[in-house]
């Protein structure tokens, strides 16, 4: 399956603490033209048919997709049934957003793109959150709850990423079960922050505070994880632990994203992902003048795929967990070491989280795999 | 379809609808459920009794009426032992206030095969009731039905949003709708007796003010995520639904906590197996 990262905007609604969006000056950027969005299902229709087992999904990201407006992906949808009649069946869209302009309207053309669940962020953290910069962020809570109820009126499922910060860090089972109660059936996922500012110095935390965040929580999904949607990163881990199938679910972990993953920009250009577009890396040129095909032929994604090999053999040799992360993101140790080759900040979480809670309250000890390169 | 709990007075107002008909003393538990059943596909009589279990006596007539007979307490269990058999044959369920003596006293009611329903609010003893809950949910012996526990139990969906089990106590604005004598529509009966109403008549029952009032209690649980208030940071959320979030109350979290593990105990292993010496 490739998946790609469509930022047909990269402007957002919100002004959430964390977020770079004001940092960039996205807040007024531009929309991607109708002739940008039309050449990408041409392109796509291309890629599918020089590859007939391959399926593609489209996950809308942004910025804010939802800013688009319901027009937006009806023209998606009838450029799709125009280029792609034939390869229509193995394209499937996705979106990540933060619900909180979500309308009936909006629902009912995610749906005619054949959605039917939404992947959402939410930090039930007062002050994190926010619609307009200093305000208390009751106004985007209202709407993001209403929004969820939305959806599930409309019979969608959604799932939620929650982004730990500093301010995070004081209760994390109460926010684990206040998102579980609230998403119901739907997944949890929980990131750590990523700042690069110092006046959001704040909110930072350290790879062994995301590690014991997450371990204040796993005794108690591991005790009763039949109760909960899955909830990331414990179920992923569990699995990549158990398992010597090297596939997990996640990009930043998977180890093979340099044939996984390809993003384009509301201005047409190709980049390997919404990080590394977001962070002006790896860009692989334009729509209208590369395939799909040749961006994933693009040289600069060698570094990325020998980058397991190196790991393996230097920084992560000997690790017990590589199985588990493969090093982790390449933008993640790009931005560790200033090579896509280098090892996440993140690995020290991971394996912290692992040594310290996962192996011990699970008991998996006997039953962990050996790491295979 | 929802069930409407009317008194007497209005059932010949009602025709065609589900009736819970209220009656205030068991002497008119036999005329209710015959007029009622003349013109109601689906009936049962709720009767309000002010004196004890063992102060009434149950009628053969009563046979066939499905009965939720609501009492302060069972009285003397010396007084019902001439009256158990008919009492088993009957379609009665017990309710009582799940408090003090009673508790002990829903477990006897059960233990000779009568079904009980205990009521309580957000100052209940929670302990107490969770001795209760367990012997109703896996107590090893062969008893009757012990509610609201088996509909909690029901209830409950691992990794998923549960239904609300306040249906064991009429309390459930999806199923049951509370009518005063002058046909006045509340929520539940603890609006009803508050004078909280969302319709002013039987001919507003279906209009869509009261749909949508119904619709706005069942999302209700939403504005304590929107206040972010304990309840929705509660790992016993998933069961209680935050049904005494109003009342502050404490000690409900370890009681719905058990309650959560005893029921995905009981699935796990299936019914408890009688005990036998």
């Amino acid at each position: 399956m490739a998946t790609l990262i469509l930022k047909p905007t990269e402007a957002c609604n919100a002004a959430c603490v964390y977020c770079e969006v004001d940092r960039k000056g996205w807040r007024n950027a531009r929309i991607m033209p109708a002739g940008i969005l039309e050449r990408m299902f041409v392109r796509i229709d291309e890629f599918l048919r020089e590859r007939p087992a391959e399926h593609l999904e489209i996950v809308w990201h942004g910025g804010e997709p939802l800013l688009l407006g319901p027009e937006y992906f009806d023209k998606a949808r009838a450029f799709q049934d125009r280029h792609c009649a034939a390869t229509a069946g193995r394209i499937r869209h996705t979106i990540q957003t933060n619900l909180t302009l979500l309308t009936p309207a909006h629902v009912a053309a995610l749906r005619r793109l054949g959605m039917k669940s939404v992947g959402t962020s939410y930090d039930p953290v007062a002050g994190v959150r926010l619609l307009k910069k200093g305000d208390d962020g009751t106004a985007y809570n209202r709407a993001f709850l209403d929004a969820v109820a939305l959806l599930e009126r409309e019979g969608f499922r959604w799932g939620v990423i929650c982004v730990v910060t500093r301010l995070s860090l004081a209760r994390p089972l109460e926010i684990f079960h206040f998102l579980t109660n609230l998403a119901g059936d739907g997944g949890l996922m929980f990131n750590p922050v990523n700042v690069d500012k110092p006046e959001h110095d704040r909110l930072r935390i350290t790879p062994a505070e995301f590690a014991d965040f997450l371990g204040a929580i796993f005794p108690q999904w591991w005790a009763h994880r039949d109760r909960y949607g899955r909830v990331e990163p414990f179920r992923s881990l569990i699995d990549a632990l158990l398992s010597e199938d090297q596939r997990t679910h996640y990009c930043q972990d998977g180890g093979n994203c340099a044939d996984t993953h390809f993003n384009l920009g509301p201005g047409g250009r190709w980049s390997h992902c919404g990080r590394s577009a977001d962070w002006g890396q790896l860009d692989y040129g334009t729509i209208f003048e590369r395939s799909i095909a040749e961006v994933f032929a693009d040289a600069r994604r060698e570094e990325l795929r020998r980058r397991n090999e190196i790991l393996f053999g230097g920084d992560c040799r000997g690790c017990p967990w590589w199985n588990v992360c493969h090093g982790g993101c390449p933008l993640d140790g790009f931005m560790n070491t200033g090579s896509f080759s280098g090892r996440s900040l993140w690995c020290e979480a991971r394996s912290r989280l692992i040594e310290r809670y996962v192996v011990p309250v699970a008991r998996l000890n006997e039953r962990i795999c050996a790491p295979t390169a | 379809m929802t069930r409407l709990v009317c008194p007497e007075v209005l059932i010949d107002r009602l025709e065609g609808r589900s009736l819970c008909v209220r009656v205030d003393s068991p002497d008119r538990i036999v005329e209710a459920a015959d007029r009622a059943r003349r013109r109601s596909p689906w009936t049962c009589v709720i009767c309000d009794s002010a004196v004890p279990l063992d102060e009434i006596n149950p009628e053969e007539t009563w046979r066939g009426i499905a009965i939720a007979l609501m009492a302060p307490s069972i009285g003397r269990f010396r007084n019902l032992a001439s009256r158990l058999e008919l009492l088993r044959g009957l379609g009665l369920r017990v309710f009582l206030p799940g408090e003090g003596e009673n508790l002990a006293a829903a477990r006897l009611l059960a233990s000779v095969g009568i079904s009980v329903t205990v009521t309580f609010d957000g100052s209940a003893d929670w302990e107490a009731l969770a001795d209760l809950m367990t012997y109703a949910l896996i107590g090893p012996v062969r008893h009757a039905p012990v509610e609201p526990f088996e509909t909690m139990a029901a209830c409950y969906r691992s990794a998923a949003r549960g239904e609300d089990w306040g249906r064991a106590w009429f309390d459930d604005p999806s199923r049951y709708l509370h009518l005063d004598a002058a046909g006045r529509v509340a929520l539940t009966r603890r609006e009803l007796l508050d004078g909280r109403f969302v319709a002013d008549g039987i001919s507003n029952l279906d209009s869509d003010e009261v749909k949508e009032a119904v619709e706005a209690r069942n999302q209700a649980w939403r504005e304590l995520f929107a206040q972010d208030h304990v309840c929705a940071r509660c790992a016993s959320w998933r069961i209680c639904g935050a049904r005494f979030a109003a009342s502050a109350p404490d000690g409900c979290a370890a009681f719905f906590d058990e309650t959560t593990q005893i029921i995905e105990r009981r699935r796990r292993t299936g019914p408890a197996r009688s005990w036998q010496p």
